[in-house]
């Protein structure tokens, strides 16, 4: 009985390590797809000339989960919402914040793109998704340099942390 | 019922405040918004509603027509209007942005000018024997705005491009210059409006550029071209009665000779390139005032 509690407190401090750990790399992952995304959106913008609406649909179809979610939900409320693109992807944001992986800072950026979006020329909607970009490039690279010096820490210091608690129980 | 494309663009209260005069009256021509003021209606009955445009139904309006995507707009900015489904044009002022000493685009969009577009189908079938003898003869309408100038070129397009047989027309080649999408309305290239079967259209290009471009590749018999008025408009005219194909157009003037104040109109009279001038009034009586049948040398 004792071994077998022993195992399931492992067992679970394991899975939180693992767990912890996994948001280090999904950071980097889910910062990709939104720099991906705005890439895409940026040569609709300059290239394709279409929709704002049609772009996030295109777009949702391209990336993965969960940044498409965001941007099919963009997509129907700029069909169906008066409000500006701004406000509509700013709104969507805050609905989404809580499945995403990412900081505050990197939500703060991403919701920086929805600034004035689709109010704009065509030039000045290219200059500020560059600058979008560039800041989510920067935080990218800082969340890598994270994932490598923190998640193999969690992981072990999880192991350590149940092999430790199973001891002085046992 | 030609107003219901227009509706999805209004924002509710708008919508819900023209509609049922829209439906009572199919005469009127044109809502006009303006941000902060009454809405009015206008056309031979003028309509002013209790109903104010807000500021909240303008950015919703902008939003709806612009899809969200001002981007897209420039060059329409640039011009003043744009159209929507159905070929309906909406004119727009707000704070122009210059850039280089000319207009690049426009801000702040506060005023809105949506002239419901009406297709009248056989308006121009009185005009048809001065227009038809065993061929399709050159011609000018001239007339003030709101004649109905428009809605007789893009009748003569659809009876040109679709033929008549009751009155033995037969469909020929059919070409539309279209600068300001006024006559077949397109949207993204396609006419919302019937201009004919065996009828091509060049959106939104500049008359003269756009009479030859249509010459050189789409050899129309029929050319039809609104608002001429500018010198290289009478040169393009010129090279296209001189090919052989029958140009229709038209001119803003009260008549014939308040036209012919204009250095362009009278150096196209004197070289005989039209065979008919047609005078269109407001009230859109039409009087075929001219006709000669010249060789255009």
């Amino acid at each position: 009985m004792k071994w077998a509690g022993a195992f399931f407190i492992m067992a679970a401090s394991l899975f939180i390590g693992f767990y912890k750990s996994k948001s280090y790399s999904e950071r980097v992952r889910q910062i990709r797809q939104f720099e991906t995304a705005f890439i895409m959106l940026e040569s609709s913008i300059a290239y394709g000339a279409e929709s704002m609406e049609t772009a996030a649909r295109s777009i949702s179809k391209a990336i993965e989960k969960p940044a498409s979610t965001a941007f099919y939900q963009f997509a129907e409320a700029l069909a169906t919402c008066d409000d500006s693109a701004g406000q509509l992807w700013t709104t969507i944001l805050n609905q989404q914040a809580g499945q995403l992986a990412l900081k505050k800072r990197d939500v703060q950026i991403v919701e920086q793109a929805g600034c004035m979006l689709g109010a704009v020329t065509q030039s000045a909607e290219a200059r500020k998704l560059q600058l979008v970009l560039k800041q989510l490039e920067k935080q990218r690279e800082e969340a890598a340099v994270e994932e490598k010096r923190l998640s193999g820490m969690t992981r072990s210091l999880s192991l350590l942390f149940g092999m430790m608690t199973a001891i002085l129980l046992l | 019922m030609p107003y219901k494309t227009i509706m999805p663009y209004l924002p509710e209260s708008t919508s819900q405040a023209v509609s049922p005069l829209l439906k009572s009256d199919p005469a009127i021509e044109e809502i006009r918004l303006r941000t902060g003021q009454k809405i009015e209606l206008s056309g031979p009955k003028p309509y002013v509603l209790s109903t104010i445009f807000s500021e909240y139904e303008r950015a919703a309006f902008v939003h709806k027509i612009t899809k969200h995507s001002i981007y897209r707009l420039e060059e329409q900015l640039k011009r003043g209007y744009l159209t929507i489904e159905g070929g309906h044009r909406i004119g727009i002022a707000g704070q122009a942005v210059m850039r280089e000493g000319a207009v690049s685009s426009m801000t702040n969009l506060s005023f809105f000018n949506i002239r419901i577009a009406k297709e009248k189908k056989g308006a121009a079938l009185p005009l048809l024997p001065s227009l038809f003898q065993s061929g399709w003869k050159s011609a000018l309408l001239i007339g003030p705005p709101r004649s109905g100038k428009t809605t007789l070129l893009r009748d003569i397009a659809r009876i040109a491009g679709t033929g008549d047989e009751k009155r033995r027309i037969p469909p020929m080649k059919t070409c539309i210059v279209d600068e300001r999408s006024e006559i077949a309305g397109c949207l993204h290239g396609v006419p919302q409006l019937d201009v004919g079967t065996r009828t091509d259209v060049l959106d939104a290009c500049p008359k003269s550029e756009g009479m030859m471009m249509m010459i050189r590749s789409m050899s129309p018999d029929v050319l039809i071209v609104d608002e001429i008025g500018r010198e290289e408009d009478a040169q393009a005219l010129s090279e296209a009665l001189n090919a052989g194909i029958a140009v229709i157009a038209t001119v803003h003037a009260h008549s014939l000779k308040e036209a012919l104040r204009r250095p362009v109109i009278r150096h196209i009279k004197e070289s005989g390139l039209f065979d008919t001038y047609i005078e269109v009034s407001r009230e859109h009586h039409v009087t075929i005032l001219k006709r000669e049948s010249q060789v255009v040398g």
